[in-house]
């Protein structure tokens, strides 16, 4: 019983690996760019609520704040993004790590360094009784929920959606898709803007589960990381599987040992690299 | 006034200066096909009109529009579809989505999905197939649908048999009176002499970045244009 629990609470814990992570995967798909300022995102998100919620309602600061996210995430791609990626792979990758340092230093200016979380009141801990000896947690059933639906969200958008098909053209062959009357510079913006959205998302879950600090951008970013590499680059629904194994492994070496939990999480994405590294979902050919 | 007008155009990559004042008219509903050997400066010539490539002299008149200042994507919502050498189909999108994509200009018009199954049938069965799987056949006719799909009043199209099976070629160039008889011009560049000559109304000749050879694509004088495709003018 106590494994099936850990099992339960693994894929719940993966569905916010997820959140964190579509973002990450979106980005890297459309545009090859490594943004290694994805997790400072999530954490910059989940101050903005932190902030706000002071003065108004939890559920209204988070309508707030994410818009904001994919305005921001606009407007640093059209500005500053676009412009580095005629400049080899290098460029955009210093510049999201910039992006990284500015955030973390701004966060800690206005904040301090002292932890903070999103308070969500008694929700935080609310749960669902199943058995005897098991219970879900509203709050880690609310994040599955939430990235499960974004996942088939972004799905529906990227398959179905005229600015979707034109994001995945734009990735399969941007000198073809200008020839089709596509604005590669504004469907990067997009694609930018639907990353940090999300990653606004996972942040703010992520804020209400745990205390943060504005160092830990860069814990939120290994756990993407780890998401996207064990789905398979480039697929959205990998990155889902990728969030949910990296959740079973942390929670069975939490069940087994309480500090081995992240080291176990570890060790699965190192298993997975060296024994399938293309992934467990990876995008098929010419797809 | 012609719908396209290239006047004294000039082109370079990096040093090496490509096109040397290239002047042509097109107007609409014709067939325009410029030949030439390898390295004339045909496909740069479309490069440059399609606006993937800068002109470093001359003038570009669309519609009466200056093109100057219009990127490729604009160009493609102002009217001019460029079908491209190798094609380049999006490969992980199927046929259909190949084909939606073509409509993202939201350009009014004859064309529509429909319109093309029409066109080629064979696409119609092909539909759900992604472009990484397509025949050389089935990706020449998906990127010509798919610029269609823009609704273009200028369609230019880079090298439509090459590599190709002379079968297909044939439907290929078989299908350009149903394109043109919407109005559509189209600027062809081939390098199959005849080809070019029987599916156009006006043939230009190119030689080493210039027009060296000019008119009416039946009033042409076959040894002549042969003197002028591989600059043997005056000599012979």
């Amino acid at each position: 019983m106590i494994w099936t629990n850990a099992i339960i609470q693994g894929v719940l814990t993966g569905g916010l690996y997820a959140l964190l992570a579509c973002g990450l995967s979106l980005i890297f798909g459309v545009m090859r760019i490594v943004n290694l300022s994805h997790g400072d995102f999530s954490i910059l998100a989940a101050y903005g609520v932190v902030a706000l919620a002071m003065h108004t309602n939890l559920i209204l600061a988070i309508v707030l704040v994410l818009p904001v996210m994919a305005f921001l995430g606009y407007f640093l791609q059209r500005g500053i993004l676009n412009r580095s990626l005629s400049k080899g792979a290098l460029a955009p990758l210093l510049i999201t790590f910039a992006f990284s340092i500015i955030i973390q230093n701004v966060l800690l200016q206005i904040f301090s360094s002292d932890n903070r979380s999103v308070q969500s009141g008694r929700f935080a801990s609310m749960s669902f009784k199943i058995t005897k000896n098991l219970q879900i947690g509203a709050l880690p059933l609310l994040t599955f929920i939430v990235g499960v639906l974004l996942t088939l969200g972004l799905h529906y958008f990227l398959t179905y959606s005229r600015v979707g098909r034109a994001l995945r053209a734009s990735s399969d062959d941007p000198g073809a898709a200008d020839l089709v009357g596509i604005n590669n510079k504004h469907i990067y913006g997009i694609a930018t803007a639907i990353g940090l959205f999300a990653a606004g998302i996972g942040g703010v879950l992520f804020g209400m589960r745990t205390q943060f600090a504005p160092s830990f951008g860069p814990i939120a970013l290994i756990f993407a990381f780890e998401s996207v590499i064990i789905g398979g680059l480039g697929s959205l629904w990998g990155t889902l599987i990728g969030g949910i194994v990296l959740g079973i492994g942390q929670s069975i070496g939490a069940q087994i040992q309480p500090s081995y939990g992240v080291l176990a999480g570890h060790l699965v994405f190192i298993a997975i690299l060296i024994f399938r590294p293309q992934g467990l979902m990876p995008k098929q050919k010419g797809k | 006034m012609s719908l396209l007008e290239v006047n004294n155009i000039e082109a370079r990559y990096g040093d090496l200066k490509a096109l040397f004042g290239i002047s042509l008219a097109i107007n609409p509903g014709e067939v325009h096909s410029v030949i030439g050997a390898n390295g004339a400066g045909k496909s740069t010539l479309l490069k440059v009109i399609a606006g993937t490539l800068p002109a470093t002299a001359g003038s570009l008149t669309f519609d009466g529009q200056d093109l100057a200042h219009l990127s490729a994507y604009k160009r493609v919502r102002a009217g001019i579809s460029l079908v491209p050498e190798g094609r380049r189909i999006f490969s992980s999108l199927t046929v259909e989505e190949n084909l939606k994509v073509g409509a993202y200009s939201r350009r009014k018009g004859h064309w529509n999905l429909n319109k093309i199954r029409e066109l080629y049938p064979l696409l119609s069965e092909r539909w759900d197939r992604i472009g990484f799987h397509c025949s050389g056949g089935e990706l020449q006719m998906l990127a010509i649908g798919r610029a269609l799909m823009a609704n273009p009043d200028l369609l230019l199209i880079d090298e439509a048999s090459l590599g190709l099976a002379p079968v297909v070629v044939a439907q290929v160039y078989a299908s350009l009176p149903q394109i043109t008889s919407q109005g559509t011009a189209v600027l062809l560049v081939e390098q199959d002499m005849q080809q070019a000559l029987r599916a156009s109304t006006h043939t230009s000749v190119l030689l080493e970045g210039k027009v060296v050879l000019e008119g009416s694509s039946s009033a042409l004088n076959k040894d002549e244009i042969k003197r002028a495709y591989f600059g043997m003018e005056g000599r012979a």
